[in-house]
């Protein structure tokens, strides 16, 4: 019986988790034009509230330490921010 | 109206042209009328694993291209009848057919057959994308490794942009054993992964090595486990509603299949 329970080894879990991690990567590289889509709709709602500095932009996914699932970065330096007038 | 089923992987070796010859096998013992399409130009397999190889004389580039008609090109089984096979030309290369010659023929076959089941070729390339241009639908079908379950995802993807939303998973090889012990991915984790449902779970099996030696699909050998998988997946393509095999248990039931056999 305590044969039974010292041979689980459990290298199953190692496998999961990197072919999860692989799997992360292969779809993020797989939707480029995805992304750059994306980009361009979050700028185009972005500019109804501020003036921003498009050659400073940066809009990617990526997997963070520590965090389970990718996200989604964006940087958007602001240049002024429309009043309410606008 | 039939239904055209592509047999899909990625990753070569891991049983597409066997899975294709059981559920095409499987369909025509349950009565359907079934073509099976060996769509591996270059490489064709199928027709020795369903014992047909010594009898083909024209192939599906030939019925593409015109140079015979499709009753002449396809075999028929000798057991059923209503099974037929359109072998692969074995001597041309995948740019021999076009993914709108494929579309057409599907497009045409649907009216005469039941099930049109196409074993797609390994890989992501041409040869894959003619494959998959007709089908209603797609089967994935990896092993329990990691390496072919992210092609089966790369795969999947790809069936995506084709149009072929919801393919269904064949997880092939498991050793009951091992997943039991935690050595080896099982259905459960694979399912998450690569978020597709499971029409089938194939047991790693000599009676399936067996039944290829022979050409007579394991389907056919009711003291088979991995046969009754496939008869299961055959079912589930019918629309019954089968509840999966439990594999880790059924190890002792084989045992005492086994004994009753040497007494019998």
């Amino acid at each position: 019986m305590l044969k039974l329970f010292s041979k689980r080894s459990d290298s199953k879990d190692i496998a999961f988790e990197r072919l999860n991690r692989a799997l992360v990567k292969d779809r993020t590289n797989c939707s480029c034009e995805m992304i750059e889509g994306l980009g361009e709709d979050i700028l185009s709602a972005v500019s109804n509230y501020m003036e921003y500095d498009r050659s400073e932009t940066d809009i990617h996914i990526s997997r963070e330490e520590g965090e389970e699932n990718p996200v989604l970065y964006a940087k958007i330096p602001i240049i002024t921010l429309f009043n309410e007038s606008k | 109206m039939g239904k055209v089923i592509a047999i899909t992987s990625g990753k070569g070796g891991v049983g597409k042209t066997t899975t294709s010859a059981n559920i095409g096998t499987g369909l025509a013992e349950l009565g359907k009328k079934v073509l099976l399409i060996d769509a591996d130009i270059g490489l064709r397999n199928l027709d020795v694993i369903v014992g047909m190889e010594d009898r083909i004389i024209y192939d599906l580039v030939d019925v593409v291209s015109g140079n015979c008609r499709l009753s002449e090109a396809v075999i028929t089984d000798r057991k059923y009848e209503n099974m037929s096979l359109l072998p692969a030309a074995q001597t041309k290369d995948k740019s021999a057919v076009t993914p709108e010659q494929m579309a057409k023929l599907c497009g045409e076959l649907k009216d005469s057959y039941d099930y049109v089941i196409i074993d797609c070729p390994a890989g992501i390339e041409q040869g894959f994308k003619n494959a998959v241009a007709g089908a209603d639908m797609a089967i994935v079908v990896t092993v329990p490794e990691v390496s072919a379950v992210r092609d089966a995802d790369r795969i999947i993807g790809l069936l995506g942009e084709g149009g072929i939303r919801e393919p269904k998973l064949v997880l092939n090889r498991v050793r009951p054993e091992m997943t039991k012990s935690g050595d080896m991915l099982n259905i459960g984790d694979i399912k998450e992964i690569l978020g597709i449902d499971a029409i089938g779970v194939i047991p790693d099996e000599a009676e399936v090595i067996i039944a290829s030696n022979k050409g007579i699909p394991v389907v056919l050998n009711p003291n088979s486990t991995a046969g009754v998988a496939y008869k299961n997946i055959v079912k589930r393509i019918t629309g019954e509603d089968v509840p999966f095999l439990d594999l880790e248990k059924k190890k002792k039931v084989g045992l005492l299949n086994r004994l009753k056999r040497i007494f019998a």
